[in-house]
C-alpha cells in the first residue's frame, strides 16, 4: 500500500470502518461508504417493468411523475426491443389534491379499447404512495367493467434500498392469472429466469434429452393468457430466489412443489440442484450430470493454476454476490472487498464458504462507486468484477470482468462460461499491455503508461500466458 | 393524459439535462435513488453521455414521515469536503416537494458549513415541463456563477451560446455550424456555452465574450441577467435559412459592430442559392408539399422558415412543451394524441421531427412519404454525428441534401 496516497485519499475513514465479512451478522452490519452516493441502486419500478414487460399480451400502466413514466418506458422498450406493451399515466399536482381514480378508469378503459390485452397490470410508484392513493381499491371495479384480470404492484423506492422488491411482488403477482389445471406427467414450469432464449440453455436441452418437457419460463417466455396453464406443470423449477414469493403462491393455489435451482456457479451447488429436480421427477440422470460436473471441475482447477493470487473487487454481477465470490475464492483468487446489495436469508452459508478458503474480505453497499475508487488505490486490485467506467479501471491498471451475457446461462455451462469470459479478458489485457511494450522504444522499461501503475510491476507471471497455455490443454 | 411513449418531460427532467452537461458540476438530490440511477441511464435516449457528477442521497420512509433533511446535510458536507467543488446545485425531488422541504433553506442554513456556494433548484417535478428547468439552470448559472470581469479584460471578437442543451436533437451540430458560421464571417470565436460540452470555470468566465447568443427561448432571460450584470449585449435572431442568417448577422453586427467578410459572405449566400433553386426544381414534380415538423419552438419555427425558403410554406408545427401565446399554424403541448389527432388531420407528405411522430406516421396507414428525425424524444437512433445542423449555411445544405434526395 502507498502510505503516502492513502492519506490523501478521502474516503480513507468509512473504508477503514466498513466491516470485514466475518463481522457480518445482520444487514444492518453492511455499510454505505458514503452519504452522498452515485449512481444509487435501481429501484422496485425497474424491477416490476423488468419482469411484466416480458409476460406478452400482459399491459402495464405506470402510474407515476413524468421521470419514472419517461425513464420507465425507455427501459422496458429497450429490454424488450421496442415489443413492450408499457404505457403512461402521469401524476400531476391536482391528482394530489383530487385523486387519480377516474384517471386511472379512464386509462384502462383506453389500453383495453385500442390494444385488448388479456390481462392489465397497474403499477404505483413513489409519489402515488406518498400521497396514499388506494390504487388497489379500483382493481375489482376495472375487473367487472371489462372483464379480464387486472393486477396491482406497489413499487415505492422509500421502503426498501434495491429493485428486488419490484421483481419479487411483480412475480408473485402474476399467480392472480394462474388456474388450477390437471398435472402432467414430467412437465414442468420454470420461475425466475429473466433472459431470452430459455430453450438454448444447459437445464431446458438436459430436461428435453431426458423427456421432460418445458410447459413455460416464467416471466421470460409466457403470455397471459398461457399463465393460465402453468397448472399443468407438476414441478416448478426456481432459478432466481425473487421468484420464491411466486413459487410459494403456485405451491398453495395450484398444488406445485418447487425445487431451487439458482443461478450458480460453484459445481457442487450445481451438482445438487440436478440430483434435487432428478429426485422429484425421478430422472436417472446423474451418471452425465457428474460427466459434467466433472469437467467443470477440471476446468476449474486449469483455471485456478492461472488466476492463483489475483486479487479482486466485487462490484455486482446478475448473481449473488457472495455465491460469485465463493467462486472466484476457489478459483484460487484472493477477495479484497465485496459490495453487497442487501444480507439474504442463504448468504450465512455462503460467508461460511468463502471464509473457509481463507478470504475475509471488507463488504459495503452496492451502487456506491464514487469511494470504491479510494478503495482501489488503497487495496490495488488485479481485477474488478462488475460494472464501473472502464477507462478509470484501465487508468489503475484494473482488469474489468462483467457477465451480463454469460449469465443467461444455467448450470454447468454457466461457470464455464464465466470461466471462458476471465480467460478472453485476461488474454486481450496481455495482448494490449504486448502491444504498449512493443510500441515503445528500446526503453520500454521506462515507457510511461506502464511506469505510472504500479500493477505492472506486480504481475510476476503472465496470466493471461497461464491461461492461454490452459485453453490449449483443458478448454478446448 | 395516458402515454404509449413518452410523456412531456418535466422541469425536474429539464433541469438535470441542463446541469448535467456541464463537466465538473456537481448535483446532489434528496430524493429516492432510483430516479437518480434512472435519470443517468436515461440520458442515454438523449444521446447523451453526462460527464458531471450527480449524487443521490436516498430517502426512507422515516426521512419522510419526520421530515429530516439530515441525509440532505451529510451529503452536502461530505461532497464538500471530498471533491471541494466551488459550487454544489442542491435539488428537491417530487417526494421532497410534497412534504414542503425546503432546499432553499436548507442552503442558506447549510452555507456556513460548506467552502462551495450551494445553489438550490427550485424544479421539483411540479413547477412545469422540461422548458421551466432549462430557464431555470441558465438564470441559476448567470447570476451564481458567471464571474465579473474589467472591460479590458473583454475579448471583443468573442461570443458565448446560451441554451443548447443535451435535449436538443442536433443540438452538437448546431453549435457547430454557428462556430464555423462566425469564424469565416467575423473571425470571432466561441468562448462559452451553456451548456453542451461546457465547465463551470468556462460558464464563469462566460462575462469575457462580447456577445451572447441565446440559442433558444428558455435562454432569453439569462441573457438579459448578463446584459444587465455584465454588459454583455445578446442575440435572439437564430440562423435557419438564407433569411435567418442574415437577420442572424444583422443583429450581431448591430450589438457588436463587427464587419463580416462580404467576400465569403457573398460567396456562400450565392452557393445556397444555387442549392435552393436546385431543390425547388427538384420538388416540383411532386406538386405541392405538406409538411409536419415536430420539436421544441426554435426549431420548429425555424425549420418551417427554412423549408418555406425551399417552396414548401403548407407545414403545422408540433411543439413538445408549453409555449405562451403559441403562433398560428402551431400546436403546443404536443402529447401523443395530438399527435396522431394532427396526423389524421393534416395528412402530411413529409414529416421532420421527432422519432414518436414518426413512429406513429409509420403505424398507420397515412399519407406520409418521407420522414427525416430532427429533434426528441428519440426512440432508437444514435445520433453521435455533429454534421447534422439545423442552423447556418451546414443546416441549410443539410436540409437541402435530404431534400433533393427524396
Amino acid at each position: 500500500m502507498n502510505e503516502n496516497k492513502a492519506q490523501a485519499l478521502p474516503f480513507k475513514g468509512s473504508i477503514e470502518a466498513a466491516k470485514k465479512l466475518s463481522e457480518i451478522r445482520e444487514d444492518a452490519d453492511i455499510i454505505q461508504l458514503s452519504h452522498a452516493i452515485f449512481p444509487g441502486t435501481h429501484c422496485p419500478l425497474f424491477g416490476a417493468l423488468m419482469v411484466s414487460s416480458y409476460v406478452k399480451d400482459l399491459a402495464v400502466l405506470n402510474i407515476g411523475t413524468e421521470e419514472c413514466t419517461f425513464y420507465g418506458k425507455d427501459f422496458a422498450r429497450l429490454r424488450q426491443k421496442g415489443k413492450d406493451l408499457v404505457f403512461s399515466l402521469v401524476t400531476h399536482k391536482n391528482d394530489i389534491t383530487f385523486g387519480m381514480h377516474e384517471k386511472i378508469k379512464n386509462a384502462v378503459q383506453w389500453i383495453v379499447e385500442m390494444h385488448q390485452p388479456k390481462a392489465i397490470l397497474l403499477i404505483s410508484t413513489c409519489v402515488v404512495e406518498l400521497i396514499g392513493e388506494d390504487v388497489g381499491a379500483v382493481t375489482e371495479t376495472l375487473e367487472s367493467a371489462w372483464g379480464i384480470p387486472i393486477l396491482f404492484v406497489k413499487t415505492e423506492h422509500f421502503k426498501c434500498n434495491s429493485h428486488i422488491p419490484g421483481i419479487s411482488d411483480t412475480m408473485a403477482m402474476l399467480v392472480k392469472l394462474m388456474e388450477k389445471k390437471e398435472k402432467q406427467h414430467h412437465v414442468i414450469n420454470v420461475l425466475g429466469h429473466r433472459f431470452d432464449g430459455f430453450a438454448e440453455n444447459e437445464l431446458a436441452k438436459l430436461l428435453e434429452k431426458y423427456g421432460v418437457s418445458v410447459n413455460m419460463s416464467i416471466p421470460s417466455d409466457c403470455s397471459a393468457t398461457q399463465l393460465r396453464e402453468a397448472g399443468h406443470a407438476s414441478l416448478n423449477i426456481v432459478t432466481d430466489f425473487t421468484a420464491l414469493p411466486l413459487a410459494k403462491a403456485m405451491a398453495e393455489k395450484l398444488d406445485q412443489p418447487y425445487v431451487l435451482f439458482e443461478k450458480q456457479l460453484m459445481p457442487e451447488r450445481i451438482l445438487q440442484g440436478y440430483a434435487a429436480i432428478g429426485k422429484y421427477l425421478d430422472l436417472d440422470w446423474m451418471d452425465e450430470v457428474e460427466q459434467m460436473y466433472n469437467h467443470a471441475v477440471q476446468t476449474m482447477a486449469f483455471a485456478r493454476k492461472a488466476l492463483e493470487g489475483q486479487r479482486f473487487i466485487y462490484g455486482n454481477t446478475p448473481m449473488k454476490a457472495l455465491e460469485c465470490a465463493h467462486f472466484f475464492c476457489e478459483l484460487g483468487m484472493k477477495a479484497l472487498w465485496v459490495q453487497m446489495r442487501e444480507l439474504y436469508a442463504d448468504d450465512t452459508g455462503f460467508i461460511a464458504d468463502i471464509l473457509a478458503t481463507g478470504n475475509d474480505p471488507k463488504v459495503s453497499r452496492i451502487a456506491n462507486i464514487i469511494p470504491m475508487r479510494d478503495v482501489y488505490d488503497l487495496y490495488q486490485p488485479d481485477v474488478y468484477i462488475g460494472h464501473e467506467s472502464p477507462m478509470i479501471l484501465i487508468r489503475k491498471n484494473i482488469k474489468q470482468l462483467t457477465f451480463d451475457q454469460e449469465a443467461s446461462a444455467l448450470g454447468f455451462q454457466l461457470t464455464l462460461g464465466v470461466i471462458e469470459k476471465i480467460k478472453q479478458v485476461y488474454q486481450a489485457d496481455s495482448s494490449a499491455r504486448m502491444h504498449a511494450m512493443g510500441s515503445a522504444n528500446p526503453h520500454s522499461q521506462s515507457h510511461p503508461h506502464l511506469q505510472s501503475h504500479p500493477h505492472a510491476a506486480r504481475h510476476p507471471k503472465d496470466v493471461a500466458g497461464h491461461l492461454h497455455g490452459v485453453s490449449k490443454g483443458g478448454f478446448a | 393524459m395516458i402515454y404509449q411513449y413518452y410523456p412531456i418531460a418535466s422541469c425536474r427532467m429539464g433541469a438535470l439535462w441542463t446541469l448535467s452537461d456541464i463537466a465538473d458540476s456537481c448535483i446532489v438530490e434528496f430524493g429516492p435513488a432510483g430516479t437518480t440511477h434512472f435519470s443517468i441511464e436515461g440520458m442515454s435516449n438523449l444521446n447523451a453521455e453526462p460527464p458531471s457528477h450527480g449524487y443521490t442521497t436516498h430517502i426512507s420512509e422515516r426521512d419522510l414521515t419526520f421530515g429530516d433533511t439530515s441525509r440532505l446535510e451529510k451529503a452536502l458536507m461530505e461532497v464538500d469536503q471530498h471533491q471541494n467543488p466551488k459550487y454544489i446545485f442542491v435539488m428537491g425531488s417530487t417526494l421532497s416537494s410534497i412534504i414542503g422541504t425546503d432546499i432553499e433553506s436548507i442552503c442558506m442554513m447549510m452555507e456556513t458549513k460548506v467552502k462551495a456556494k450551494l445553489i438550490p433548484v427550485k424544479s421539483d417535478g411540479f413547477r412545469g415541463d422540461f422548458t421551466y428547468g432549462i430557464e431555470e439552470v441558465l438564470m441559476l448559472l448567470a447570476t451564481h456563477v458567471v464571474r465579473s470581469v474589467d472591460e479590458a479584460e473583454k475579448k471583443p471578437l468573442s461570443y458565448t451560446l446560451v441554451g443548447t442543451t443535451m435535449d436538443v436533437y442536433s443540438g452538437r451540430s448546431d453549435i457547430r455550424a454557428i462556430k464555423e458560421l462566425l469564424y469565416n464571417l467575423y473571425g470571432a470565436t466561441c468562448h462559452t456555452v451553456f451548456t453542451e460540452g461546457s465547465s463551470v470555470d468556462s460558464i464563469s468566465n462566460a462575462a469575457f465574450a462580447a456577445v451572447q447568443i441565446a440559442m433558444r427561448k428558455e435562454a432569453h432571460k439569462a441573457c438579459a441577467l448578463m446584459e444587465k450584470a455584465h454588459e454583455i449585449p445578446y442575440v435572439t435572431a437564430l440562423p435557419y435559412g438564407l433569411g435567418g442568417i442574415e437577420a442572424f448577422c444583422e443583429e450581431i453586427e448591430s450589438k457588436t459592430g463587427w464587419v463580416r467578410n462580404q467576400a465569403y459572405h457573398q460567396t456562400e449566400i450565392s452557393k445556397l442559392k444555387g442549392i435552393v433553386r436546385r431543390v425547388m426544381e427538384h420538388l416540383k414534380d411532386f406538386g405541392p408539399l405538406r409538411v409536419m415538423v415536430s420539436g421544441n419552438i426554435d426549431t420548429v419555427q425555424g425549420v418551417n422558415k427554412l423549408l418555406s425558403e425551399f417552396g414548401i410554406s403548407e407545414s403545422v408545427g408540433l411543439v413538445n412543451h408549453i409555449v405562451k401565446n403559441c403562433p398560428e399554424g402551431i400546436y403546443d403541448q404536443a402529447t401523443e394524441t395530438v399527435k396522431h389527432e394532427v396526423l389524421n388531420k393534416y395528412s402530411p407528405d413529409l414529416i421532420l421531427g421527432d422519432a414518436v411522430l414518426i413512429e406513429f406516421a409509420k403505424c398507420r396507414s397515412t399519407s406520409v412519404r418521407w420522414t427525416h428525425q430532427i429533434s426528441n424524444p428519440n426512440l432508437d437512433q444514435v445520433n453521435i454525428s455533429h454534421q447534422k445542423p439545423l442552423m447556418g449555411i451546414e443546416g441549410m445544405r443539410y436540409i437541402g441534401e435530404w431534400l433533393l434526395n427524396i
